[in-house]
């Protein structure tokens, strides 16, 4: 990994991901195989992306604070959205 | 059924690993075209709710890829990122208000243009740029897409990193699937409350795609990618018909 690539990530958790897919992979199985779960998987994988940018937002604030900035516009973008999708 | 809908996922998987072209452009037609099969009729818009879930599992899956290659830019990634979501959640409203021959029109074009981005090749470039002042716009422009055909990202997001932000290929490859599960996220937040998620059969996509990038990746070696390439067009050729057929045909 170059140095700027160093620096673009810094603060996101390299384990995330991975545990996320694993994870992710049980749940919507015992979703598969219990359709009334079903739902905790999808949030599931749904949330990981949530939690990466969370994680970012919080951890990279003394560390990086554009990336920490530019990782809460992301979830303000989601935010909206969820306001929004009450209106339908 | 459910068999049949992770078999969906899994070649939309498999598929993606391979070719970079697999989320929605597979599962879309794939459950509009298998499902009335097992006695299950599913109009386009719902076929595009459930592929945002697919959209997700590729995104999980690509992304924790390439976090270990060190391949994100991270922070490019966030900053572009407000622009697909609302762009996304654009298009995926526009999916719940327009009628369904308008989305398979549009969903038949863009197979028509994958299939000439397969034969073809994208046009690419290897070295950092400054980026265009066009970028905010393509970026939205690409998330209204994955709102509205349930796509990811390979397809739009892509050329817009590399050609107008000036992010080498391979980074913009990766980073584009690192947004595609944020923009997913709030695509399928519009369909949920829309009523047309189900989310059973999201569940079934999600772990075909999951399990079915895993097993890509592995196979990516052992087949031909040039083969493939021309019988995925040909097959986009022939499935971008039968939808305008599906759509047209009786009109």
């Amino acid at each position: 990994m170059n140095t700027e690539g160093n620096a673009e990530l810094a603060g996101l958790p390299h384990w995330l991901y991975p545990a996320g897919f694993w994870v992710g992979v049980a749940l919507l199985a015992v979703g598969v195989l219990l359709p009334n779960l079903a739902a905790i998987g999808v949030i599931w994988i749904a949330a990981v992306p949530v939690l990466a940018a969370l994680w970012v937002a919080l951890a990279g604030w003394r560390l990086d604070r554009r990336l920490s900035i530019a990782a809460l516009l992301a979830l303000g973008g989601l935010v909206l959205v969820f306001i929004v999708k009450q209106f339908i | 059924m459910m068999l049949a809908v992770i078999a969906v996922g899994l070649l939309a998987g498999v598929l993606g690993a391979i070719l970079g072209l697999g989320g929605g452009v597979v599962v879309v037609p794939a459950l509009e075209f298998v499902l009335p099969h097992f006695g299950r009729e599913i109009t386009i818009q719902q076929a595009v709710a459930v592929s945002q879930i697919g959209v997700l599992a590729v995104g999980l899956s690509g992304a924790a890829s390439y976090l270990q290659q060190g391949l994100v830019r991270a922070r490019t990634g966030y900053l572009l990122s407000p622009y697909t979501i609302v762009g996304g959640a654009v298009g995926s409203f526009l999916g719940l208000i327009l009628p369904a021959r308008a989305v398979a029109t549009v969903f038949a074009l863009l197979l028509l243009y994958s299939a000439y981005n397969l034969l073809r090749g994208l046009k690419r470039v290897e070295v950092e740029r400054e980026p265009s002042r066009l970028v905010p716009p393509a970026m939205t422009f690409a998330g209204i897409m994955s709102g509205l055909l349930g796509i990811g990202g390979g397809t739009v997001q892509v050329p817009v990193l590399n050609l107008l932000a000036g992010v080498p290929i391979r980074q913009a490859i990766a980073t584009s699937t690192f947004i595609m599960g944020l923009t997913a996220v709030g695509n399928a937040l519009v369909y949920q409350a829309g009523g047309l998620l189900d989310v059973k059969m999201a569940a079934g996509i999600g772990l075909g795609v999951l399990v079915g990038a895993r097993m890509g990746a592995r196979l990516q070696s052992r087949i031909p990618a040039a083969q493939l390439k021309l019988f995925f067009s040909l097959l986009l050729i022939f499935t971008s018909l039968n939808l305008l057929w599906k759509y047209w045909g009786h009109a």
